[in-house]
């Protein structure tokens, strides 16, 4: 469900590893299929990145203090991966943001509305074991080319991990221009 | 060693092999294969100290001590010394000041847009290398390259544009300006792009025909621009030259020497 969220580290006292993933399904249309991006942007407490370092995606896939990957081949299945090292987010970063976009730089123009299925789920990253995973968020999509699926986020020495599912008309500029990431 | 040895889980001697940190910067899920169905989480909280499932072994070895974790320290910046170029900002690149570098971020996200701007009857031609070390060129009769179910880059008119979500395919290329008339001058104008974040690049075309060499018959082709990707942000710097002589030789005198030609000024259609 949208808004829900789950105390992680509450739950899995040991968790270190952390692997949030997306599936979707495209229906075929490559043009969407190929030009999909899952990213992380690293939040300070006042909600907004401090740099572009801050930005984790297939063309920066580490972030500049090692905690928060891209991984090249996804598990299980998922379509795409971030892996996040918890006891090496930076004391700085109280949460990071997973956002799903449309890299509009192709001759087609798309829509996340054509997905047919989009979910969201967690994994503890030394087992494999799945600890949540959102309801089908691609019924809500319209005309968005950007989702903020979720947010991992400190809370009470913790960590937790909520739903979003905001889509962003404006695409990744508008959850760019949201959350302060340099273009 | 590297940063990346700290990556590793458990003692160095007892540690599972990560062969996936070859590059320091990439990680790959290797087991990826090997899962069926997740481990039933029945331990509930004793999952951390269980056995390591056979299926995703990333877990320290059963007694193993984790190494203790001190903060780490960032890594240096990548990149440095070239200047860059913020949000929405607009740039001359002049002769004095060619070269700007974008960001990853800039150079991974939408895509990189250029548009010439002349009052003269003029074509666009880039010319690119893939990652692949493959060459190619895109002109009006071949629009796309490599191919049109999904270009790297793409030419409408005075238009094109480089697609970012492919940078990783891309090592460099070439934006050449060339007058429709064979006879004329240098194209006169201005080579304006512009990034997914609003940043504008203007590279002013400079019509003068001093040091004119060439053949009457050689078009006076304008090298405007070129970008590279180095170490994962692109490069790009405005050239200021003149070719006067035929296409070919003009792509090849910068590296672009993979190319077929039909005639010295027509690249045989891939």
């Amino acid at each position: 469900m949208r808004g829900a969220n789950v105390a992680l580290t509450k739950e899995i006292p040991g968790l270190r590893t952390l692997v949030v993933g997306t599936a979707w399904d495209a229906g075929g249309e490559h043009a969407l299929d190929d030009n999909l991006v899952l990213a992380a942007i690293l939040c300070g407490p006042d909600g907004r990145a401090t740099s572009a370092e801050d930005f984790v995606f297939f063309q920066q896939v580490v972030s500049s203090d090692l905690s928060v990957a891209a991984v090249d081949a996804a598990l299980g299945d998922d379509t795409e991966q971030l892996e996040i090292d918890l006891d090496q987010v930076p004391a700085g970063v109280e949460r990071i943001v997973v956002v799903l976009y449309l890299s509009e730089g192709g001759p087609r123009r798309r829509t996340l509305g054509q997905l047919r299925r989009c979910v969201v789920r967690v994994l503890d990253g030394a087992t494999g074991a799945g600890i949540v995973t959102s309801e089908d968020l691609a019924p809500g999509f319209g005309p968005e080319t950007a989702v903020v699926l979720g947010e991992v986020y400190r809370h009470r020495g913790g960590w937790k991990f909520k739903v979003v599912g905001q889509g962003y008309a404006a695409g990744i500029v508008g959850v760019a221009e949201q959350y302060g990431l340099p273009l | 060693m590297s940063p990346a040895s700290t990556l590793l889980r458990g003692a160095p001697d007892t540690a599972p092999v990560r062969d996936d940190l070859g590059f320091l910067r990439r990680r790959a899920r290797p087991r990826a294969v090997a899962v069926s169905e997740p481990p039933a989480p029945a331990a509930g909280p004793d999952l951390p100290v269980a056995a390591p499932s056979l299926a995703l072994d990333l877990a320290p070895p059963a007694g193993a001590t984790p190494p203790a974790r001190p903060g780490r320290t960032p890594l240096p910046p990548l990149l440095r010394g070239l200047p860059g170029v913020g949000q929405g900002e607009r740039r001359l690149l002049s002769a004095d000041a060619p070269v700007v570098q974008l960001t990853r971020v800039q150079t991974g996200v939408g895509g990189l847009r250029g548009e010439l701007h002349t009052a003269v009857d003029a074509s666009v031609v880039v010319a690119y290398e893939l990652a692949d070390r493959t060459q190619g060129v895109v002109r009006d009769s071949q629009p796309y390259g490599p191919d049109d179910r999904r270009p790297v880059v793409h030419l409408a008119g005075p238009r094109f544009t480089v697609d970012l979500r492919q940078a990783r395919a891309l090592r460099r290329f070439v934006v050449v300006v060339r007058p429709a008339d064979p006879a004329g001058p240098a194209v006169e104008g201005v080579l304006v792009l512009t990034t997914t974040g609003g940043s504008r690049l203007e590279i002013p075309l400079d019509p003068s025909d001093a040091g004119r060499t060439g053949t009457a018959a050689d078009r006076t082709s304008t090298v405007a621009l070129t970008g590279h990707l180095v170490r994962g942000a692109l490069v790009l710097r405005a050239e200021h030259a003149r070719q006067v002589r035929p296409l070919r030789d003009a792509l090849a005198a910068y590296g672009y020497r993979g190319l077929s030609w039909r005639d010295a000024d027509t690249v045989l259609a891939g």
